[in-house]
């Protein structure tokens, strides 16, 4: 009885201790804080440091990941691994993750994250479009963590919210991007400044595209005023002719040259011999 | 006795008054003729993504229109030769504005092919003909001149369009802007207008009429084009009637066993496999060597300005008393030229290497195209004139539709454009080099042929004189007596 409390009481001091032995096996890694890029550290280099402190087994190597995809020419077998981001932009941010590797135990990682505002990359200037067609308007953005997205009318040089009582106008969102669909335009209200504005914890950004819709009926007043332009030129072009075509005929009146005629008048006077001695 | 000049025609050309407004009417239909395939080109996007077709099956629509305004070429002069030009300018333009409103309705590219491509071809056709014809019966002396001018036309119009074009494409949409420039088109209607027929009532002048020595000189020259005596001068005399009938009923084969048309039929064949692909792959050619996409655009407006330039002082060039004799050789170097400078663009390194070769190419082009109608007006003479470029345009069909792919086979096939200009250079320079040789052979069997029918005639007009000597001698006698 005295042998098997001792067992129980070492059992049970194993138990306690597990978890600060476990604790100790894991590998720690001390890893720089979240950053966050703005316009005035544009220019400044920055730095993601991760230093494997305490590791049960020698690590085999480290590499660098960003948004869950591998970052190249990352590998070291070193213990403390530096990432730089020179001259940071907005798409410089997201997760990223520097991951130490073991021959027998499994990967260890750490987070760090590198947020910015958005920055739209891709919209439309202006679209043009006829009546009743479908206009389709997008924007693109780059930036971590991914933005909500709104889209607003401007009225004048206030934006408006978008209004949707005819059930025309679809927007849909997703990561890093969002389009605004308008079916059957219609020429009298849907023709204006369209924003859209993309927002995250950061900051927000917004652009703008212009929407135009042409009417069926447009191309047809040019046309019919060539059309009569035309008539006009081709009108008096005729009647210049008709007018000129007597005076055509009087300049034929006019004596253009001698024709050398085998002219019979040297001989009427019979008298006048004509001899041609040669 | 007057010589044997101006007979051919019948009658003196005016070389000036309303000559001037045909020239500008020519000018502007020719313009048509040629910028309208070109410049439709900036719509191809937005009709491709509309009807969902490839790059290739919209591409057609240019080939179908440049396939029919060259086949229309036979029917076209049937016509001029039957009912003069102004009618069929009038018509063309017609056609054309027709064929482009109706495209603008167009549901399927079917319906493009078909209006835009055959009947605007056709309508082309009927301009571009007629235009070429009727310079030839208003200019003898100052032709070169009036040709030079009135080729400016497509470089003028085409800067014109382009930029037109895209405005319309902004404003009004695809559909929009093929209406209005169906109507813009019909100006070809105006310019038709313009193209009163010759007024051959004048009486003929003779050369002591002429008050500068050169300008004689230049009657001279003109007179003794190759025209009037190039081959069998007294079976035309005689065949003239029959031949006349026969060239209004139907297309004048006998062309074909006329030198000079040979000649020049052959060297144009080989020539144009090699004369549009530079134009075309002008701008790729730059992307590829890294340019940007507006400075690529604006070597194309490089290009067209040294055009525009070159062509009326080509035919101030060509009517000088010194070219204007022997404006076969300067033709045959213009395209020996064109073909030089070809070969010489794969060593033009760098964005000004190109800039460079756009201004020579420019030039050599220019140079080539105004006097591109006028060599052929200068062999056959202008009664045949219209037959001619006819049959010269529906032959030239083929090489001018295979050009460009062919040169594109290249480029895929090598992967490197620079194959290109060293094929369209050595066809260039084949060909004028042939043109160099077979002309001095021509020049010398006309020469010989002049001297001979010089020689009969003035033996005939000898035994005329000496037998109305002969007769008067004895008049008098009699009457002595």
């Amino acid at each position: 009885m005295h042998r098997n409390a001792v067992m129980l009481a070492v059992v049970l001091l194993g138990n306690l201790m597990l978890p600060f032995i476990s604790a100790q096996n894991e590998p720690k890694i001390n890893a720089s804080d979240q950053t966050i890029l703005t316009a005035d550290t544009s220019s400044k280099q920055v730095i993601l440091q991760c230093n494997l402190t305490t590791a049960h087994t020698r690590h085999k190597e480290s590499f660098w990941m960003k948004n869950g995809q591998d970052i190249p020419n990352t590998r070291t077998e070193q213990k403390d691994t530096i990432y730089r981001i020179n001259k940071p932009r907005a798409d410089d941010s997201g997760e990223y993750m520097c991951v130490y590797t073991f021959d027998t135990a499994p990967n260890a990682n750490t987070t760090i994250e590198v947020k910015a505002k958005p920055d739209i990359t891709g919209h439309k200037r202006s679209e043009n479009k006829n009546e009743g067609e479908n206009a389709t308007l997008y924007c693109k953005s780059v930036g971590y963590p991914h933005p909500t997205w709104t889209w607003r009318k401007m009225d004048g040089k206030s934006p408006m919210e978008l209004d949707n009582s005819t059930g025309r106008i679809f927007i849909t969102n997703r990561d890093n991007y969002t389009e605004l669909n308008i079916l059957n335009l219609d020429i009298n209200t849907d023709p204006g400044i369209y924003e859209c504005n993309a927002t995250n914890a950061i900051g927000n950004n917004a652009q703008t595209t212009i929407l135009r819709v042409r009417s069926h009926l447009a191309p047809l007043w040019p046309f019919l005023g060539v059309l009569a332009e035309i008539i006009i030129l081709v009108v008096i072009i005729v009647v210049y002719e008709k007018r000129k075509r007597p005076d055509d005929i009087i300049d034929d009146d006019e004596p253009v040259g001698q024709m050398k005629t085998n002219s019979t008048n040297n001989h009427k006077d019979k008298n006048i011999r004509q001899r041609n001695t040669k | 006795m007057p010589p044997a000049a101006a007979t051919n025609l019948g009658y003196t050309p005016p070389d000036g008054g309303w000559g001037w407004a045909v020239v500008f009417g020519a000018f502007i239909s020719i313009g048509f003729s040629y910028a309208f395939p070109k410049s439709l080109t900036i719509y191809f996007k937005e009709i491709q993504e509309y009807f969902s077709v490839s790059y290739s099956e919209i591409a057609w629509v240019s080939s179908v229109m440049l396939a029919s305004m060259y086949a229309g070429g036979p029917v076209s002069s049937i016509l001029v030769n039957r009912y003069g030009s102004r009618p069929v300018v009038i018509v063309g333009g017609v056609l054309v504005c027709t064929g482009m409103a109706l495209a603008s309705f167009g549901t399927n590219i079917i319906h493009l092919y078909l209006c835009v491509g055959v009947i605007g071809g056709f309508g082309l056709a009927f301009n571009l003909q007629p235009s070429l014809t009727i310079i030839g019966t208003y200019f003898q002396v100052k032709r070169p001149m009036a040709n030079g001018l009135a080729m400016t036309g497509s470089p003028v119009i085409l800067s014109t369009l382009a930029p037109l074009n895209q405005f319309l494409f902004d404003s009004f949409g695809w559909r929009g802007s093929f209406l209005i420039l169906g109507s813009i088109v019909l100006n070809c209607c105006v310019a038709g207008a313009l193209m009163r027929p010759v007024n051959k009532s004048i009486p003929r002048k003779t050369i002591d009429e002429s008050s500068k020595c050169e300008s004689e000189a230049q009657e001279h020259a003109a007179a003794e084009d190759t025209t009037t005596h190039s081959d069998n001068l007294q079976t035309e005399d005689q065949s003239e009637s029959k031949g006349h009938s026969f060239v209004q009923k139907f297309i004048d084969l006998s062309l074909f066993r006329h030198r000079g048309f040979l000649i020049y039929l052959i060297g144009n064949v080989v020539l144009f496999f090699g004369f549009f692909a530079p134009v075309v792959f002008m701008a790729p050619y730059a992307k590829h060597q890294g340019i940007d996409e507006y400075s690529a655009a604006f070597l194309l407006s490089i290009f067209a300005l040294a055009d525009m330039f070159i062509r009326p002082t080509t035919g101030l060039v060509g009517n000088t008393k010194w070219i204007r004799p022997r404006i076969q050789y300067f033709f045959s170097f213009a395209v020996s030229y064109n073909g030089v400078c070809h070969l010489m663009c794969p060593l033009a390194s760098g964005y000004t290497g190109l800039v460079v070769y756009a201004v020579f190419f420019g030039l050599a082009f220019g140079m080539l195209s105004a006097l591109l109608f006028e060599v052929l007006m200068d062999l056959v003479g202008a009664p045949r004139f219209s037959t001619a470029v006819g049959l010269v345009t529906i032959i030239e069909c083929g090489p001018v539709l295979l050009g460009p792919p062919m040169a594109g086979a290249l480029v895929d096939y090598f992967g490197d454009y620079k194959y290109i200009y060293y094929a369209c250079g050595v066809f260039m320079l084949v060909s004028g080099i042939f043109f160099f040789v077979m002309h001095y052979y021509n020049y010398k069997k006309l020469d010989e042929e002049r001297g001979k029918s010089k020689a009969m005639e003035t033996r005939n007009s000898d035994e005329a004189v000496q037998l109305k000597m002969n007769q008067a001698d004895r008049t008098m006698n009699e009457t002595d007596e």
